[in-house]
């Protein structure tokens, strides 16, 4: 069902699209205009090939305010959420400040239903940094997310509501006060490339953490190492698959107790240390390593939301349940052993086919055991024993003690479970 | 003639399935992709090697069943934005084959082949590889 707050930007562009169908918007865009925009929009959202539709959707991005009216015509016959991301990337990053442009962003970014919102919102902040008055004017939307719970999202609005020196103080459009300081390291990482805080970039070099066999820690480390190559002009010839296993890389290389590559890498964190401190006129940062704890996993389920934000959870076979909104799972619960006992015997009479639905966004990957693959589920596509059993362990979370985790998965669980089964 | 039976008892050596090089997109997708540009050293060097890499399967388009390609990335949804050229390996089943899209990370081996390839005027990959396994 669609959420009132989500019908308000729909309307917002609704009216904006009969608008210009009436004329008003056609009036602003380039007289001598000959591009068929439709056929490129229709490039950037159908073609078979990806190259080709990422090279339309720049060409769409660049026709500028004149190629607007073809993507909000697209939208209003396909639905906004057939934009492919690469499209409304385009128009954020490479777009003009046509109002038509403006708008248009402004209103996806309001769409809490439309999946690349936290793309439009970077569009709005990439423009109003340029532009003193659209930063006024956008400063209420930026306000409005910095809580959000999608980790991009919140990112893009913190960059453009907080003082880089004060994180967690910012004042909301209700007037409130925020005070809570950005957890996910995810975000930690992007805010500090938008912001080109280096120390915190190289506190993120050794992150080595995985998730369900994902290595988003080394992602994170090498989005840290590219930020920092393009602020300090070198990487110090830092090579995020040679990254070693001690906690002080840098100190360890100058005294020689580290060989090949891991000794260069050393010695590489060591000279990004120095052209840190250098740059800020402080002390040298420390170099700390975060990796994966001893625990064993049996399984997880990880769902990512454009639109809810990310819920990760994972189990031990004793029962130990580590999980929270970000992939370093900060909040853990201790299953009673009879409860585990008897989720981990229903867990043997479940199978799950390797697709569940069709992905575009928003996604739910889960293992419930070691011995079988993992799965993929699109919103609305979650089979009923599948459901049935994460209800059991949201219920024993629950039990634990740990009542926000367990809320979380049942609110994840709306989103995910199949329409035909019913999930209280 | 000491020489001659010295390589031919090496040859077989030489014939021997080559073990693959381990990449990563770290190194893949460690610099500014502009197209035009020459590319570093370090993924040339790579050019119809035989290679493994791990990361996510992502069908070209979106769909179910098998398929005969598909991309492999870096992030799990590419949520946090469309991947670059550079952060995409274009792999294709041998002939005749396809595959499941498989979740999670999985380790793909097979001839990786470097450089812009164009359709219609515009790059469509830089990164392409015959696939021989998927694990």
């Amino acid at each position: 069902m669609t959420q009132p707050l989500a019908r308000a930007p729909r309307a917002l562009l609704a009216a904006f699209f009969c608008a210009w169908l009436a004329g008003d918007a056609h009036a602003q865009a380039p007289k001598a205009d000959a591009e068929d925009w439709s056929k490129h929009v229709e490039k950037a959202c159908t073609s078979p090939r990806y190259g080709l539709r990422l090279a339309a959707a720049k060409k769409v991005a660049q026709g500028g305010d004149a190629a607007i009216p073809a993507v909000l015509a697209w939208a209003e016959k396909n639905g906004v959420n057939t934009l492919p991301v690469a499209l409304v990337e385009a128009i954020a990053d490479s777009g003009g400040d046509g109002q038509l442009q403006l708008d248009a962003l402004h209103a996806w970014a309001l769409d809490r239903d439309f999946y690349w919102r936290a793309q439009a919102l970077r569009g709005l902040a990439l423009r109003a940094r340029k532009d003193e008055a659209l930063r006024a004017k956008f400063a209420p939307v930026f306000a409005q997310f910095v809580e959000d719970p999608a980790w991009l999202m919140r990112t893009f609005a913190r960059w453009m509501s907080f003082d880089p020196k004060h994180d967690f103080d910012v004042e909301t459009a209700q007037g409130q006060v925020v005070r809570t300081p950005e957890s996910d390291p995810r975000a930690r990482t992007k805010l500090a490339m938008l912001r080109g805080d280096a120390r915190e970039l190289f506190f993120a070099l050794g992150d080595t953490r995985t998730f369900l066999g994902d290595s988003w820690g080394k992602r994170r480390a090498a989005e840290a190492i590219a930020a920092l190559k393009s602020l300090l002009g070198t990487d110090g010839g830092y090579r995020i698959d040679d990254s070693a296993s001690g906690a002080s890389l840098p100190d360890a290389a100058k005294a020689g107790s580290l060989a090949g590559a891991e000794a260069d890498n050393g010695m590489a964190l060591a000279r990004l240390a120095d052209a840190i401190a250098q740059r800020d006129g402080g002390g040298k940062p420390e170099f700390a390593r975060n990796s994966d704890s001893k625990l064993t996993f049996l399984g997880g389920i990880e769902t990512l939301s454009c639109k809810n934000g990310d819920l990760f959870l994972r189990w031990t076979a004793d029962g130990l349940v580590e999980g929270g909104a970000s992939p370093d799972c900060p909040t853990s619960a201790q299953i009673a052993p009879t409860r585990w006992s008897e989720l981990l015997r229903t867990s043997t009479q479940m199978q799950l086919p390797p697709q569940n639905g069709v992905v575009i966004c928003d996604k739910m990957r889960i293992q419930i055991r070691p011995d079988l693959p993992q799965s993929a589920v699109a919103p609305e596509s979650l089979p009923g024993p599948a459901a049935e059993w994460l209800k059991q362990l949201a219920a024993a979370i629950e039990e634990s003690g740990q009542t926000p985790l367990a809320d979380a998965l049942r609110q994840r669980l709306g989103q995910f479970v199949s329409p035909a089964t019913q999930v209280r | 003639m000491r020489c001659m039976r010295s390589v031919a008892l090496l040859l077989p050596l030489c014939l021997l399935p080559q073990d693959p090089i381990r990449t990563s997109f770290a190194v893949l997708a460690g610099f500014d992709w502009t197209a035009g540009m020459k590319l570093p050293d370090e993924v040339t060097k790579l050019d119809s090697k035989k290679v493994q890499l791990g990361g996510f399967m992502m069908r070209e388009t979106p769909g179910s069943g098998p398929v005969a390609q598909f991309l492999l990335i870096n992030d799990a949804c590419g949520c946090t934005g469309t991947p670059k050229m550079n952060e995409i390996v274009f792999c294709a089943m041998p002939d005749g084959t396809t595959t499941e899209i498989k979740n999670g990370v999985v380790q793909v081996t097979g001839t990786l082949y470097v450089g812009e390839q164009k359709e219609e005027d515009e790059v469509i990959a830089i990164y392409v590889m015959d696939v021989d396994t998927i694990q």
